[in-house]
């Protein structure tokens, strides 16, 4: 007889956000967020302590966070799958504003900036490989590349 | 055709330990990646070659392909000057290699530089590629 078999849960990323205001020692601008990954610890952003005039700016680190974590990843995954050990790895990651038709603020491009050390004797072997996958992007530098759909739907909670 | 555990290794292939097959035709060397070696790559997306007429040794990289995780490099199991690239495998006919890894999704022909001695370094032998393929899946399961 056949084994049943165990049923696999479909991962949706999905991250859910709580407005912290009402929270003794938050702020009106706190916020929560909790990510459908268990990799990923919950973010509190903080902005209420500080002054005004700092506060902007954290959705766009964020953007550069995606920008380079994932193509990070396709790295480290890569060089492993070709036992190729990394001795140091560091990025740096820029998101560069520009303004749209309108008028209006918006990210233009990000650049990353990658300082990788690997052992000499895979030097070619790995610049070969990453060639490639910079080439062909990520999963994120693709659809960011492209364009992403953002959809908002308003649910009212007022009874 | 041979199948040691779930993998077919056929009979007149030569197999390097880098998952490549290399089968000798005409003076030449077809070369392409072994059945274990595309089932553990998974869904192969893309596969590219290095500059044609180049002369790559044994166990350098002749191209690389690429998967849904990563992109990971495709070793000469003979030294040789890089003769052709299988352009079917660009792109969407990449999953050749899936469907058929020793036959329509070959990857390069080379034309070899010290085919006899190196082919004392591949195998051919079905108990040796078994005891061989046992270690390589128990180290591609062990947890890092």
């Amino acid at each position: 007889m056949s084994k049943p078999k165990k049923e696999v849960k479909k991962y949706i990323p999905r991250v859910e956000m709580q407005w912290l205001g009402k929270i003794l020692s938050y702020g009106d601008e706190d916020l929560l967020f909790k990510f459908n990954h268990k990799a990923l610890q919950p973010i509190i952003m903080q902005k209420s302590v500080l002054p005004l005039e700092e506060r902007a700016g954290t959705s766009r680190e964020l953007l550069a966070a995606v920008a380079s974590e994932c193509m990070v990843e396709w790295m480290i995954m890569s060089l492993k799958r070709a036992k190729i050990p990394i001795e140091e790895f560091t990025t740096t990651t820029e998101a560069n504003m520009g303004n749209d038709e309108t008028g209006r603020t918006i990210v233009e491009s990000c650049d990353t900036v990658v300082n990788l050390k690997l052992s000499d004797d895979k030097l070619e072997e790995a610049k070969i490989i990453l060639e490639h996958l910079l080439e062909v992007g990520c999963l994120m530098s693709r659809s960011l590349e492209r364009g992403i759909k953002l959809r908002y739907k308003l649910n009212w909670l007022n009874k | 055709m041979v199948k040691i555990l779930q993998y077919e290794y056929p009979n007149g292939f030569y197999f390097s330990k880098d998952h490549m097959w290399a089968k000798i035709e005409n003076e030449k060397v077809r070369v392409g990646i072994t059945d274990f070696g595309q089932q553990i790559a998974g869904k192969i997306l893309l596969v590219r070659s290095r500059r044609l007429e180049m002369t790559i040794d044994q166990g350098k990289i002749l191209g690389t392909m690429e998967t849904a995780k990563w992109v990971g490099p495709l070793k000469a199991p003979v030294s040789g000057v890089l003769v052709e690239f299988n352009t079917a495998l660009r792109h969407a006919g990449a999953n050749l290699v899936n469907k058929d890894p020793y036959g329509g999704g070959w990857m390069f022909f080379l034309t070899p530089t010290n085919l006899e001695e190196e082919l004392k370094n591949l195998m051919t032998d079905p108990r040796e590629i078994e005891v061989w393929l046992k270690e390589e899946i128990k180290d591609k399961q062990a947890p890092k």
